[in-house]
């Protein structure tokens, strides 16, 4: 190696390693750290994001409702999709506390709406419901099943645990009676041009529809009273234009049935087809037993009938009748103001007679006696003392009327009655259902939590034994009544005789439907059961999908049309811009709805159509940016150095443009969840049961129950508030030129 | 300028005539549902077509095609078939132009001609409207003044806050909201639009409510569009020149400031007051008011085309002059701007 080395006069001299002096005494290298911190495009973006406070708070909201949005219909207890048909009565009001007896008793609570007020505790207000003084239970008319399968029209009690405070009140009506009304009834002859047929009877007659057997040593007495003449009652009936002027007469209609034995006694009570029926050539014989003849005078008539019997030498009378037979006028119209038709008697076996009490038809009522003077108070409470006594000593009004003419109630007494109704024990306490299944019942069995049995006793009778084992979890509270039937069932052919059986339970509903306790929705639900609080969330997770979906369209395409039409320019970007042109001028409401007419409203064509005018503002946007950015000198620099379009658009011109296009895309989500709200709202949109559904559907209940549309309208402005802060907060942050500015 | 203005013009009308011959064929591809009825509705129904030529009667039924429905008749059955789309189309142009004939009414009111049916609503619209404009301009451009000139002060944050919210706040919830407040809880005012023969006060009361939730969402525009206008004009170099030059902060803003502010402003509310005559569909429709944007939703909801497509022709045409007015009248406004000139 050569080692000589020559200064620049040419003079020779040696370096050896000795002549050179380390600076560093270690023999590695360490790299020094930079004093300031290397920063990349997102980290600066964030920083100066989170110094705009609004944004984060606005950012979090967004992220705490889209969060609850996607968990809340997941993790809770209450289905927001029962299609149960038992629960009737689903609008359970707000319940956040537990309701508790103010233990005031305020006597005219309907005229003190502030005692009613709700207090947020699941009960609701209902005035002017009938109201039983009997069970002391208010009711609503309604059809119930027959374990046989027919139905019929009768009084379905709201139970005793849901009704809360209660205040009852009796008042005259002269429009149509509603059950349960005692009142004058009124026996009406047809007006004279109604009687023009010839085969019209000159007489209307009313008759009690229950046939007895009166016997002459069991005190049958027979108790009429007529709103007569100096009756207060027939100042009202001025008003009407009725006139007292009836010539009427009373009697007990019965049958002497032959000795034959061939002679079937029909099935039927009323006298009218005995003769008819008869199979042999024998007639039954009609008589009759006045009372009193005719007559035009509205005394009080107390007959003894047994008595009665006895003069005449009737030892016995079957299937008997009581008449009121009223006589058609010539010049108009008459009226028989009937106030009541007692029957009274110390037979027991009549005391005892099944079905007493109950009223089977509509049109049937109940017939009381009054007094002139009392007020509707006294009045209550005289007639059902009254009603009482009678019925405990065997004497009782008789209910079942029937009649050929017109009969109408006249100063009816109604009861009516406001009361505070715990909509949750309403819809959740006990029942009386038929819906448990002997399936049900075995499952219930597996459980452990209750015992059913069912048996042939030793005369061939099903009978049945059911115990509760476990009181905390049973959700049949006891079993009625179960009807046995043997069915035929035909499989493969092949018929065989099951044994079918109808169980009529009370059942504890919340524990029928599967919850462990009775539910509490915070915020009340909606006609449907809904919970309001998941049933918005649910429909805000849909509007929150559907708006980031289209989003996405929107940004791809735009992005790829706007980088076209920006980077290219001329002829490409003439006719691409005139395109955007005309389709940016249809009105966005145009195109939902052209394309809802044309594929259906559901929340898929909805997105499309929102995609289909979506796209153009992000695509208007990138190709500004693209405008701004392609002559810039970088670019320049790159295409020089031979840089392909491709590398040019997605290295340079893209990344540099991003910041404001994201923006908008971001920005565009709110849009889009205002727009499916608005036109579900409009009801434009039907099937989507979003966000704006639910909006919609609470629409009717805006004035009854405000609660349902308050709190998706509170949620859907904060969720738009929040966007727009948020919104606000990236663009400022994605665009450092922005900064600071609106 | 005249000239840009002729060709704005022009440009719009064949935009508008493109878009409403697309709408048109579109509408006329769903197909048509047979009306419920009795033969009676049923065949005034489809008469009402036939006039415009939309949909062909016969007397008997044609061999190898369906018919859309046939009605009873006193002299036999009748039979409607489908007329092409095409054919539609060609026809409802010649109804225009020769007639002025923009097709019949099917639901809303049949036999009547949907023109008439618009004639009659609009009247309500642009009542209201104007109402509402004469009441939001002033307010809002008050209020972004007030603001703009209190900049960064708290007056500016109250009022700059309380619009972020309230142009957040959806229409309809806005609507529901005064609705819930002052008809349902309180019944101050009417909770629908009052009739015709309604006395004059309630009228004038039946205003209260679509007035405030129209002008509601403008104020708040108006208002930020003023600010921002009117803080980027103060911080210009010739405002400071003219304090420079010894003219009060008063004459500063008022004859400088203001006057440049403006321009920008002018144009959007001339093209807003425009955009306002297609009507609020959800105000008409939760306060019942017989406007045009009811009359979009209702005729939507009874499958009633003809309407529908006058009313969609007229939003498009009313949103198209609205960008027309507001390009236009920045080269009225400021001298400055020569629109369409060359460089």
């Amino acid at each position: 190696m050569d080692n000589r080395r020559y200064d620049a006069y040419g003079n020779e001299f040696e370096i050896s390693k000795s002549d050179f002096q380390l600076t560093q005494v270690d023999k590695k290298i360490h790299d020094k750290k930079f004093e300031t911190k290397a920063t990349t495009f997102g980290k600066d973006a964030l920083k100066r994001f989170c110094k705009n406070k609004s944004s984060v708070v606005a950012a979090f909201i967004i992220g705490l409702l889209m969060l609850l949005s996607f968990i809340l219909p997941v993790v809770t207890p209450y289905n927001i999709d029962p299609s149960n048909p038992n629960i009737k009565e689903l609008k359970m009001l707000p319940k956040v506390f537990e309701y508790k007896p103010t233990g005031i008793k305020d006597t005219d609570l309907a005229n003190n709406p502030n005692n009613w007020k709700t207090k947020w505790n699941g009960t609701q207000i209902i005035t002017n419901v009938q109201y039983d003084v009997d069970k002391e239970l208010p009711f609503i008319m309604g059809t119930a099943t027959n374990p046989d399968g027919s139905t019929k029209e009768s009084k379905v009690y709201y139970s005793k645990d849901a009704v809360k405070e209660i205040d009852y009140y009796g008042y005259y009506t002269n429009s149509a009676a509603k059950n349960s009304a005692g009142g004058v009834y009124i026996l009406k002859t047809s007006s004279l041009t109604d009687t023009k047929d010839k085969n019209a009877k000159n007489f209307v007659e009313l008759s009690v529809n229950q046939t007895l057997n009166f016997t002459d040593s069991e005190n049958f007495t027979v108790d009429l009273v007529l709103a007569s003449e100096n009756y207060s009652l027939q100042e009202d009936f001025k008003e009407i234009g009725a006139k007292f002027k009836g010539n009427y007469r009373v009697y007990i209609r019965y049958v002497e049935y032959p000795d034959d034995p061939k002679f079937v006694k029909p099935n039927s009570k009323h006298i009218h087809s005995f003769d008819k029926t008869g199979k042999c050539d024998c007639k039954a014989q009609k008589h009759e037993l006045v009372l009193r003849d005719w007559a035009k005078t509205y005394e009080q008539l107390t007959v003894n009938v047994s008595e009665l019997m006895k003069e005449n030498n009737i030892s016995e009378i079957q299937d008997g009748q009581v008449v009121i037979e009223l006589k058609t006028h010539q010049t108009g119209i008459t009226y028989l103001p009937i106030v009541s038709l007692m029957l009274s008697t110390d037979s027991e076996e009549i005391i005892n007679l099944p079905g007493h009490g109950e009223y089977a038809k509509k049109d049937i009522l109940k017939l009381m006696s009054m007094t002139n003077d009392a007020t509707s108070k006294e009045y209550d409470d005289a007639a059902q003392k009254l009603r009482y006594a009678k019925l405990n000593t065997g004497v009782f009004p008789i209910q079942y009327w029937r009649t050929n003419g017109d009969k109408s109630v006249y100063r009816a007494y109604v009861y009516l009655c406001d009361f505070l109704l715990d909509t949750y024990e309403n819809t959740y306490g006990v029942k009386e259902t038929l819906d448990v299944t002997v399936a049900k019942m075995e499952e219930y069995k597996n459980n452990g939590w209750c015992n059913y049995q069912y048996f042939q006793d030793a005369e061939g009778n099903w009978q049945y034994t059911f115990e509760i084992l476990d009181p905390e979890k049973c959700p049949v509270k006891e079993v009625k009544n179960v009807t046995f039937a043997m069915v035929e069932v035909s499989k493969n052919g092949v018929t065989e005789k099951v044994l079918s059986q109808q169980l009529t339970c009370d059942v504890l509903m919340y524990r029928y439907l599967g919850y462990d306790s009775m539910p509490k929705y915070l915020l009340g639900t909606d006609d449907r059961g809904f919970d309001i609080i998941v049933y918005s969330f649910n429909g805000l997770k849909k509007s929150f999908l559907i708006s980031i979906i289209v989003s996405a369209i929107c940004l791809s395409f735009g992005l790829v049309w706007g980088s076209i039409s920006g980077y290219f320019g001329g002829n490409v970007d003439l006719f691409m811009e005139r395109f955007c042109e005309i389709l940016s001028g249809v009105p966005s409401t145009v195109v939902i709805t052209l394309v809802v007419l044309l594929m259906g409203d559901t929340i898929f064509t909805f997105g499309l159509a929102l995609c289909m005018t979506g796209w153009l503002g992000i695509a208007g946007r990138t190709r500004t940016q693209f405008y701004r950015f392609k002559g810039r000198e970088y670019i320049l620099a790159s295409r020089t150095l031979g840089s392909s379009d491709m590398r040019l658009i997605f290295k340079h011109i893209l990344p540099n443009s991003l910041g404001t296009i994201v923006t908008s895309s971001v920005l565009s989500i709110p849009s889009v969840i205002f727009s499916e709200a608005s036109l579900s709202y409009l009801g434009i949109l039907k099937g989507s049961n979003s966000f704006g559904s639910v909006l919609s559907h609470n629409q009717q209940y805006i004035a009854t129950r405000p609660m349902l549309i308050v709190f998706p309208a509170i949620i859907i402005s904060l969720i738009m508030i929040s966007f727009n802060l948020f919104g606000n907060g990236l663009r400022d942050a994605l665009n450092p030129s922005l900064k600071g500015s609106e | 300028m005249w000239k840009y203005v002729l060709k704005r013009i022009g440009l719009a009308l064949v935009t508008a005539f493109i878009i409403l011959s697309l709408t048109f064929i579109l509408m006329k591809l769903v197909p048509i549902d047979k009306p419920p009825g009795t033969d009676d509705a049923r065949f005034s129904y489809w008469q009402s077509l036939v006039y415009d030529g939309f949909v062909e009667s016969e007397d008997h039924q044609r061999l190898n095609e369906v018919e859309l429905d046939s009605v009873n008749r006193e002299l036999g059955k009748v039979y409607f078939y489908k007329v092409p789309a095409m054919t539609q189309y060609v026809r409802w142009i010649k109804n225009i132009v020769t007639k002025w004939e923009w097709g019949r009414s099917t639901a809303i009111k049949p036999n009547v001609n949907s023109m008439l049916i618009i004639g009659e609503r609009l009247p309500n619209t642009i009542k209201l409207n104007v109402v509402s404009v004469i009441f939001s301009v002033p307010i809002g451009i008050a209020l972004g003044i007030w603001a703009a000139l209190k900049k960064n002060k708290l007056t500016d944050h109250i009022i700059s806050t309380s619009v972020m919210i309230f142009i957040s706040i959806p229409g309809f919830v806005l609507i529901t909201f005064l609705l819930l407040l002052l008809c349902y809880n309180n019944q101050i005012l009417p909770s629908q639009w009052p009739a015709e023969s309604a006395a004059t006060s309630d009228k004038i009361k039946g205003y209260i409510i679509p007035v405030f939730c129209l002008s509601f969402g403008s104020i708040c525009g108006y208002c930020r569009f003023t600010r921002a206008e009117l803080c980027e004009v103060m911080s210009s170099e010739y405002l400071l020149l003219a304090r420079t030059k010894g003219l009060t902060k008063r004459q500063a803003i008022l004859r400088h400031a203001l006057r440049n502010a403006m321009v920008p402003i002018v144009p959007s509310i001339l093209a807003e007051v425009i955009g306002l005559l297609g009507g609020s569909m959800i105000l008409e429709r939760l306060y019942g008011i017989l406007g045009i944007g009811e009359l979009f939703i209702s005729a939507l909801n009874k499958k009633d085309y003809n309407v529908l497509m006058v009313d969609m022709a007229l939003f498009t045409t009313i949103s198209l002059l609205a960008g027309v007015v507001l390009d236009i009248s920045y080269g009225f406004i400021d001298p400055r701007i020569r629109m369409g000139a060359k460089k």
